[in-house]
């Protein structure tokens, strides 16, 4: 399964929830979805929109993980 | 006009038609009578049988009507008040079919055209029940899409 690491890169930038979305322009429901790893699918754009503000790539965000299917 | 307008003017009608279906069940057995039909028993049974079908297909009607006011129409709610209508509309088309057998009358080609109706009503429904289905699950992905 793909694991959305959005939390840690978020506690090593030192970076609330609230202030990613003003950041982005993502809402706050959006962004809790996505670090909560509930999200189904995510956007180039959210991603690249995050990536910008936290300045990271894509693979630190996201990560595969096997055998942890739902 | 906006959908969830035209919805509330319908379910307000259909509310309207579901108290005049209730009412006018009481009177089922007296219209029959007056009709002056063989087998009253028999007619008013089959009768009050589909009546009590019938209005249970507006009220399905009524929520699904009433989410649509709501603006969240592709919900498993919905599906399964579909199903229940499609459940419902073959089980009135089997009750005309026994009336047809049983009783014999003189509105066989009524009968039947009434059964092909809701024979065929049924099977929509059960298509749009199925649809709204895919439709709850599609929206769900889109709504978790971030």
């Amino acid at each position: 399964m793909i694991v959305v690491n959005l939390d840690v890169v978020m506690a090593q930038r030192k970076m609330s929830l609230n202030d990613l979305s003003k950041l982005t322009g993502i809402s706050a429901t959006n962004l809790s979805i996505l670090k909560t790893n509930k999200a189904k699918a995510i956007r180039f754009s959210t991603l690249e929109a995050i990536c910008k503000v936290l300045e990271c790539q894509p693979k630190d965000i996201l990560e595969y993980k096997e055998g942890e299917d739902e | 006009m906006e959908l969830s307008k035209i919805a509330k003017i319908i379910n307000v009608l259909l509310k309207l038609f579901l108290v005049f279906g209730v009412g006018s069940m009481f009177f089922l057995k007296g219209v029959i009578e007056y009709l002056g039909v063989s087998n009253v028993l028999g007619y008013t049974i089959v009768y009050s049988a589909i009546s009590v079908f019938c209005l249970y297909i507006v009220y399905q009607i009524i929520k699904v009507f009433k989410s649509i006011e709501l603006g969240d129409p592709f919900v498993t709610k919905n599906e399964i008040a579909l199903k229940k209508i499609s459940v419902s509309c073959e089980l009135i088309a089997l009750l005309l079919l026994i009336k047809l057998i049983a009783f014999r009358d003189g509105l066989i080609f009524m009968s039947v055209i009434f059964m092909v109706v809701f024979l065929i009503a049924g099977l929509c429904t059960y298509v749009f029940s199925q649809l709204f289905k895919l439709s709850a699950i599609i929206k769900e992905e889109n709504d978790m899409t971030v």
